[in-house]
């Protein structure tokens, strides 16, 4: 038995290259010890809670109305998923983070590993394998990239969907097509992360047609995975094409010039060209050592090709040169405005098709596409090198990555910015406490200070203000009564017609002062670092108005009661509302609820649909409704896309039972014969 | 008869000259990061390895099978 372990040195290699990689990721691993730590830094926010999952897919997609950015409720197939499974299974959001971050650690590595025993004898690969999953795991840009975890995630596994996609390539295993495609499915779900599969899967596909050299089976390679992307993401897709929800920021030449700070070409073949460090700039920067051993592992991949061009096989050789020329495409695009060619081309562009590069508006995050590329090229061209030039590089490869890990902030990264922490007791208590029956301001403060562009929190200064509180109660979007609100000029009446229970001015921020709403209606209590203000008045999300009144912000206090009354409502969630109404004529139903076109409202008349009617804007910010049925009524108050997007949801459930049965069935196949 | 043999084999060779000319560009501006500036040396390596990197694509494309 132990003679048997001793002669699988690469295995081993495995084993100790991840555990090594795992030690480094060991602060985001704490959650699991402990249910309360929570990851509280900027845009890597979990906080518990089945509706905050709402807040992480805003930072996904948004509607916009009259060109404003409104709250949209998204129910993306697996985002959502994280809340739901962690509700089931009694662990907090970032329990299930950190069981996702081990889980695509491992299952990346197992990519590297797997992917040596493709193209690499078996003593070259321990060697290998301690080079390639140091490097790939603890390079500068995967790091930094874990502030966007869903794009970490499908960074982290992109080794093992190579590696499926090159096996189904060589072997033309369909269960490989279908495992494939369902790690290209769930791993894409978000449009950047789709994007950047994407590009693999191109990668891939010209691989095949190079490879077959035939189209028919590069077309079914190049269709399949993205029909069934397609069948698994089918809820969210459809809110595409139903209620012009739509990427949420907007891209101008400015922005483009801003985000491509420090994307110079010499800072992008140094693993330097983040536009916001986290740390002080100059420790990347000017850090020598870091540049030096980064652009030296880039430059090692093209050596090892060029060095070992003419003894490569031409299978080797068309990965290899394809896997190169992908580096040097990311690489231009990398580069931002800073590459005079790009520049002139978007210079080309007007304000709607600047559009189309949205997603790229933070060019040098590209950059995350090079290392898998790196890693294809460096094992393709191997064993061209000859055995004694073979063993040299790959010690001179893990001497670099060594030097490159050393002298990096990763472990600054890892340990103090990105690491979980406790969060103080008071926002658990809010999240419960806070019913989202009513509307919550969250106040920021006229000044603090920030640290590296952040605000910081008053009880951890290394936490960069993020959207913890993002998920508690629910809010309006910024408008200009709602600036009037913030600003400590709004009237009584209002409060009551917007349903605004509490004021939160955010004193938990670092040095936030300057606050000066004094409500005399309000009560306000200074807990250990919010301050939570709340309206003593009763405030309903539904109030009755007359179908002709000219209702403004200043003329609320003369407004008539209308002919109708409302006699109970019931929120089942974000979504979906009832309220029964009794009326003597017709009358506008006011729905304090941030103002979409696409909130509709139902009326049913002992269970018979009456009408459906579309809000007109009140206050700039909510919904009404004239509504013309007289009697008792039931009205439904429902976001229309939720329909189809639940609709939909049976289309991927479906496919994925198909999916997984498939495999079963070949694996259970495979082990009958 | 001799020279214009290496004549020859440059002439075909000149994608991986060019590679190996970009190569050599980059190994000047990466030692040159440990003193100080490197200046456009990256940046001619860039397209040096670029072009040449292309032309060997091209070349193993149309090559025989």
């Amino acid at each position: 038995m132990l003679g048997e372990k001793t002669r699988d040195p690469s295995l081993h290699a495995f084993l100790f290259a991840t555990a090594l990689v795992i030690l480094v990721y060991l602060p985001l691993l704490f959650p699991l010890l402990d249910g309360k730590l929570a990851f509280t830094y900027a845009d890597f926010t979990t906080f518990t809670g089945y509706e905050s999952a709402k807040t992480r897919n805003m930072y996904t997609y948004y509607t916009f109305v009259d060109g404003f950015q409104v709250e949209a409720f998204n129910r993306a197939f697996l985002m959502e998923g994280i809340s739901l499974f962690s509700e089931i299974l009694k662990l907090s959001d970032s329990q299930t983070q950190s069981i996702l971050i081990l889980a695509c650690l491992l299952l990346g590595s197992f990519g590297i590993y797997r992917l040596t025993g493709t193209f690499l004898r078996e003593e070259d690969r321990p060697a290998a394998v301690l080079f390639l999953v140091p490097f790939y795991f603890l390079n500068m840009w995967s790091i930094d990239r874990i502030i966007h975890i869903w794009i970490w995630f499908t960074y982290a596994i992109f080794p093992l969907f190579v590696s499926i996609g090159l096996s189904y390539i060589s072997e033309r295993k369909p269960s490989l097509l279908v495992s494939y495609s369902l790690m290209f499915g769930f791993f894409g779900m978000i449009p950047h992360s789709f994007i950047y599969l994407f590009l693999v899967h191109l990668f891939l596909a010209f691989f095949c047609l190079l490879s077959w050299k035939n189209l028919k089976n590069t077309l079914v390679f190049a269709f399949f995975p993205l029909l069934i992307y397609i069948l698994l993401n089918l809820p969210p897709l459809s809110l595409f094409l139903s209620a012009k929800v739509a990427y949420p920021v907007t891209v101008t030449m400015f922005s483009l010039e801003f985000l491509s700070e420090h994307g110079e070409l010499i800072n992008v073949l140094t693993f330097s060209n983040n536009w916001w460090p986290q740390v002080a700039a100059e420790k990347i920067l000017e850090n020598r050592i870091l540049r030096f051993s980064s652009f030296a592992i880039i430059m090692g991949a093209f050596a090892a090709f060029l060095l070992g061009y003419g003894k490569i096989g031409p299978r080797e050789k068309t990965l290899a040169l394809l896997s190169l020329l992908f580096v040097l495409g990311f690489i231009f695009i990398a580069q931002g405005t800073n590459n005079g060619l790009l520049k002139a081309f978007f210079d080309t562009l007007d304000d709607g098709q600047l559009q189309f590069v949205a997603l790229f508006r933070e060019s040098g995050r590209i950059a995350l596409m090079i290392p898998v590329f790196l890693v294809l090229a460096v094992l393709a061209s191997a064993n061209g090198l000859g055995e004694r030039r073979r063993r040299l590089f790959f010690s001179a490869m893990l001497f670099l990555v060594l030097l490159h890990v050393l002298s990096s902030p990763i472990f600054e990264y890892v340990g103090t910015i990105y690491s979980a922490t406790e969060v103080p007791e008071e926002y658990h208590a809010l999240d419960t406490e806070i019913s989202k029956e009513y509307k919550t301001i969250w106040l920021k403060p006229p000044a603090a200070p920030k640290i590296l562009s952040s605000y910081r929190y008053a009880w951890n200064k290394e936490k960069a203000f993020g959207s913890m509180t993002g998920g508690m109660g629910s809010t309006y979007s910024n408008c200009s009564v709602i600036s009037m609100v913030a600003g400590g000029n709004a009237s009584r009446e209002l409060f009551h017609a917007l349903n605004i229970k509490y004021l939160v001015e955010r004193t938990d921020i670092w040095g936030a002062s300057g606050f000066d709403i004094n409500y005399s209606w309000f009560e306000c209590r200074k807990l250990e670092y919010l301050t939570v203000c709340e309206n003593k008045d009763e405030t309903e999300p539904f109030l009755i108005y007359p179908p002709d009144a000219n209702i403004t912000p200043g003329s609320l206090n003369e407004t008539p009661a209308g002919p109708a009354v409302v006699n109970g409502f019931s929120r089942i969630n974000p979504t979906l509302w009832y309220v029964n109404v009794s009326a003597s004529g017709p009358f506008l139903l006011s729905f304090a609820e941030v103002y979409n076109p696409l909130w509709e409202a139902r009326v049913y008349v002992g269970g018979e649909k009456k009408e459906t009617v579309q809000p007109i804007k009140l206050f700039e910010t909510s919904n009404g409704y004239l509504i013309n049925t007289t009697g008792d009524m039931e009205v439904e108050l429902r976001y229309a896309p939720q329909d189809m997007f639940e609709a939909a949801m049976t289309v991927p459930l479906i496919t994925l039972l198909l999916c997984i049965s498939y495999l079963g069935y070949s694996i259970v196949g495979r082990d009958v014969r | 008869m001799k020279s214009g043999h290496t004549i020859n084999k440059i002439i075909c060779g000149w994608p991986a000259y060019l590679s190996l000319a970009g190569l050599a560009l980059w190994a000047l501006a990466c030692l040159s990061l440990l003193f100080g500036n490197p200046g456009d040396l990256a940046f001619y390596g860039y397209w040096l390895l670029l072009a040449g990197m292309i032309g060997l694509a091209v070349r193993h494309i149309r090559a025989p099978p």
